[in-house]
């Protein structure tokens, strides 16, 4: 969650001042903590799953 | 600002609703709200490219404006969500209901904004100001934006031959992999300026290629019925054997605008 809402937060320095470094940020900093704050959100429901015995 | 009262001042001479008709107030009152919220987002964008152009009635922004708004808007929704869920999880721990409601801010708004951030993104990247923003560039700035200045760039700058996008109109060859290609230069520019891995004068990492002012000129009764371009020397021009600069530049003259400058 914290690394989802980080995400947003530098996403959110992109839509306000759009520029080279802002993009970059958005590129290599938000995009990567977006897509981890997916994944563990997916690994936490696949654990449940199998906890559930679901999977 | 000036962008912003008159695209207001269009939408509202538009003819109102009638006052009985509640639905219809309200659906134009949100309509002149989200115009000029819209309108203050592009008249930034107009203002930085030195544009006063107006905009046509009824104008709702562009894609662009839509967007940055949209971008916004779900970045907020997702830190809200974000914040609440938290407050959540401290007092109840990691219920079926709250990891229900994470999807949107976990996976659904992340999707959107990467989306909309890539589209904002990439799109303002191509704005003069986004290329002028590294110091280094701003004598070729203020040479592309002199009206005295008589080099290639300045001359299509002042008489509008390019109405916007000015640097990578020229600076990009046409299609997507050229699309692709100047991004990916793009990123070798910024790493350099991060590094300070340049030299000055900075110079053009490839020779300029024809192509690029043929994508417009090529085709023009201009061109193909100019004396200068006899018909013998066209396969040498198309070839990029003579060059366009060789005989039409110099493309951007800084030295000359950091004298005038500092006068």
């Amino acid at each position: 969650m914290a690394s989802a809402l980080l995400g947003a937060l530098l996403s959110l320095v992109l839509f306000l001042h759009a520029g080279p470094y802002t993009l970059v940020a958005f590129m290599f900093l938000a995009q990567p903590l977006l897509l981890l704050g997916m994944l563990l959100f997916a690994v936490q429901v696949f654990k449940d799953l199998r906890r559930e015995k679901l999977l | 600002m000036i962008e912003y009262r008159r695209v207001y001042k269009s939408f509202d001479g538009a003819p109102r609703s009638n006052g009985s008709n509640h639905a219809g107030v309200v659906w134009s009152r949100a309509m002149r709200l989200l115009t000029s919220l819209l309108a203050t987002s592009s008249a930034g964008a107009a203002a930085a490219e030195g544009d006063i152009a107006l905009r046509p009635h009824g104008w709702v922004g562009t894609t662009d404006d839509w967007a940055r708004g949209l971008g916004i808007a779900f970045v907020f929704l997702a830190a809200v969500i974000l914040v609440l869920a938290w407050r959540r999880v401290r007092e109840t721990g990691l219920t079926p209901r709250i990891k229900e409601l994470l999807i949107l801010p976990l996976v659904v708004l992340p999707a959107a904004i990467v989306f909309f951030g890539y589209s904002h993104g990439i799109e303002s990247s191509k704005t003069v100001e986004s290329c002028g923003s590294c110091h280094v560039m701003k004598p070729y700035l203020d040479d592309l934006r002199n009206p005295d200045s008589e080099a290639l760039a300045a001359t299509h700058y002042k008489n509008r031959y390019i109405q916007e996008h000015h640097c990578y109109t020229c600076h990009t060859d046409y299609g997507m992999f050229g699309t692709v290609h100047a991004k990916w230069e793009g990123l070798g520019h910024v790493r350099r300026h991060l590094t300070g891995d340049y030299t000055l004068p900075i110079k053009i990492a490839h020779p300029y290629p024809n192509r690029r002012c043929l994508g417009c000129h090529g085709q023009s009764q201009k061109f193909l019925k100019s004396e200068g371009h006899p018909k013998e020397d066209m396969p040498k021009l198309l070839s990029g054997e003579n060059s366009c600069i060789d005989c039409h530049g110099p493309a951007h003259t800084p030295a000359a605008a950091a004298q005038t400058a500092s006068r």
